[in-house]
């Protein structure tokens, strides 16, 4: 696990963005138990405080779940999930089209736009 | 227990050093045997440098001791170890000493030997076999003797050390005023009344027990004495003489602790 | 100010004639890690070194956690120094077996883990071994040591980049972030960046600048580096 941080955006929104798109992408699993947050810390090299961050804050939203004595894990609650995936997707594309728009693209364009990017980008993350 | 922990590391830290003053000695003492064996025994009054150069011996080791604590950066690591000023000093004051015992040790004992050598090579054994008999009998007070004085020698190098450490500008000659000072009135206070009555207690040995015993020895020769010494102004060894001395050195090395502790920087 | 960890009183430092300290004040509190950053020659270490009372001070008071610093600090400070310090002669096994009886704090049971993860050879003389290998020592012994205040001299400065990877792990693993603060100086902020929840600026032997991490980035938008440049234009 690396992630690369922009030190000039607060570190426990970067981590979390991380772990959200584990989850949304399905690398970690419904019910799946978190690294605990010293692992973390190690293995990102972050100060555990800024992880302890990070794990309250998604606890707040509902998408991981601590359980006493045992750990954190990823809620078991589908829809909470799908809940979580449509907020992303609706704050990435609007932003995206907004974007778009302010450049002059139209509706069309901006559709043929997205189908072109999508087939050159097959498959990649 | 940690004091032992340090005083070994001391001896680790002085091991090398050590071992080539062994060498040295041996090789010395080879080299006299020889010279005594091949061409004449009055060679064995080169024994007495020998002797000398252990007055001496606490003052290099010590400073040697501290000097590479700085040069090798370990005086970092060494004085934020949680032990007090004393118990970092003693243990390295004490494992010096025990170098010294045991290169002195190795001296007397060298000396010994060779005067023993060179008996076989007098024509005469009167005088060889006299010096072999005082060595067995007052050698030791010689022994304790330079012993002491070094101990000295040793915590006059520790103070200059721990004051040069303390003051960045001029702290060497500083440390070595006040120890030439305080010297100074050492001696004079050693000519007082106060000082006697405190020293002179637990005879040792009188000089006219000394002189004696030179009066037996050339007595039987000629029958009448052949060497007239005046017995001077009496003399004496004390035991409380050697024990204020080392109080002395205690109450140094204390001021030393108290230094390293509130004033020496690394 | 009973929960501030360090308390500097119009502190002077003076080398000979040259001043290295003027007359500063200020207060760390206690807790995380705090970064202590500026250029070379701005006093991080003269400061670390008076904390630690490595360094006697020419003027004021300084006290580390409720009494006044001389030596004796060291019960309760760590001192980690940029330069190589430890025993050449004794061999990595020694120098923890030596620390566990000269620190009473030390736990030499935590201090043999993270030298065997770091696979480094614990049979070799401490002389013997590599400049990265003595540091991974070094701060193995720093991080076992439980006491409440811990100091790191520019611990990454002149180690190649994976012994600094090395080392930022292990500090975010083994430093005891409930009851332990650790002050860490660089000149090369980013690096250690995440590690940290708070950082001070200094120049010319004064803090210019102290503020929470996250509170820069998240109030201003502002990396450390950003934050520096801006205070020091």
């Amino acid at each position: 696990m690396s992630v690369a941080f922009d030190n000039s955006k607060p570190i426990y929104l970067q981590l979390m963005d991380y772990f959200f798109q584990q989850i949304c992408s399905g690398s970690l699993k419904l019910g799946e138990k978190l690294p605990s947050v010293r692992e973390t810390a190690v293995n990102v090299g972050v100060n555990p405080n800024t992880v302890q961050r990070t794990y309250q804050e998604m606890e707040r939203k509902g998408v991981v779940v601590a359980k006493r004595g045992q750990g954190s894990f990823v809620t078991e609650d589908e829809q909470v999930i799908k809940q979580l995936r449509s907020e992303i997707s609706e704050e990435y594309v609007n932003k995206f089209v907004i974007y778009m728009q302010n450049n002059g693209f139209s509706k069309l364009e901006i559709l043929e736009q997205v189908k072109e990017a999508l087939q050159s980008s097959k498959g990649e993350r | 227990m940690s004091w032992l922990a340090l005083y070994i590391k001391e001896l680790r830290l002085g091991k090398t050093k050590f071992l080539l003053n062994m060498i040295f000695l041996l090789m010395v003492a080879v080299l006299f045997y020889v010279l005594i064996e091949r061409y004449n025994p009055f060679f064995i009054a080169l024994t007495i440098p020998l002797i000398i150069l252990h007055f001496f011996y606490m003052f290099f080791a010590m400073l040697d001791a501290l000097r590479q604590e700085w040069k090798h950066n370990t005086a970092v690591f060494w004085m934020n170890i949680p032990k007090s000023g004393w118990q970092l000093l003693t243990a390295k004051y004490v494992a010096v000493m025990t170098q010294l015992f045991v290169s002195l040790s190795l001296t007397f004992i060298i000396i010994y030997i060779l005067l023993k050598r060179s008996a076989v090579h007098f024509t005469d054994p009167i005088i060889p076999n006299f010096l072999i008999e005082q060595y067995q009998a007052y050698g030791w007070i010689l022994f304790v003797g330079v012993f002491i004085a070094s101990l000295q020698t040793g915590v006059v190098s520790t103070f200059i050390y721990m004051v040069a450490k303390s003051v960045r500008k001029w702290g060497w000659l500083l440390g070595t005023g006040i120890m030439v000072a305080s010297s100074w009135i050492w001696f004079k206070f050693q000519e007082t009344a106060i000082y006697r009555g405190l020293t002179e207690w637990g005879v040792v040995l009188e000089e006219e027990t000394l002189m004696n015993s030179f009066f037996v020895h050339f007595d039987s020769i000629a029958g009448e004495p052949t060497m007239d010494m005046d017995v001077t102004n009496d003399a004496i060894l004390y035991v409380g003489t050697a024990v204020v001395d080392l109080l002395l050195v205690v109450g140094v090395l204390y001021v030393c602790a108290w230094l390293l502790d509130k004033k020496v920087e690394a | 100010m009973d929960n501030m960890m360090i308390n500097f009183y119009s502190v002077s430092k003076k080398y000979g004639l040259t001043t290295a300290v003027k007359d500063v004040s200020f207060q760390i509190p206690s807790g995380g890690i705090i970064g202590l950053v500026g250029s070379n020659g701005s006093g991080k270490s003269t400061l670390l070194k008076l904390t630690a009372g490595l360094l006697t001070k020419s003027a004021g008071e300084i006290v580390v956690c409720g009494e006044t610093v001389t030596r004796l600090i060291a019960k309760k400070v760590a001192f980690l120094a940029e330069v190589d310090s430890l025993y050449d002669f004794y061999t990595v096994r020694e120098t923890l077996s030596f620390s566990k009886r000269v620190f009473p704090d030390f736990d030499e049971q935590k201090a043999v883990e993270i030298v065997e993860v770091l696979e480094v050879d614990l049979h070799k003389k401490i002389g013997a071994l590599s400049k990265g290998n003595r540091a991974r020592v070094k701060i193995a012994i720093a991080l076992s040591r439980k006491v409440p205040l811990l100091i790191m001299d520019e611990p990454l400065s002149g180690l190649d980049p994976l012994v600094r990877e090395d080392i930022i792990k292990m500090i975010a693993k083994y430093v005891e972030m409930e009851n332990q603060t650790l002050i860490i100086s660089t000149h090369e902020v980013s690096e250690v960046e995440p590690l940290l929840d708070h950082v001070l600026l200094v120049q010319n032997g004064e803090i210019i600048l102290s503020e929470k991490v996250e509170d820069l980035r998240e109030k201003k938008g502002q990396s450390v580096l950003d934050a520096m440049k801006e205070v020091l234009r």
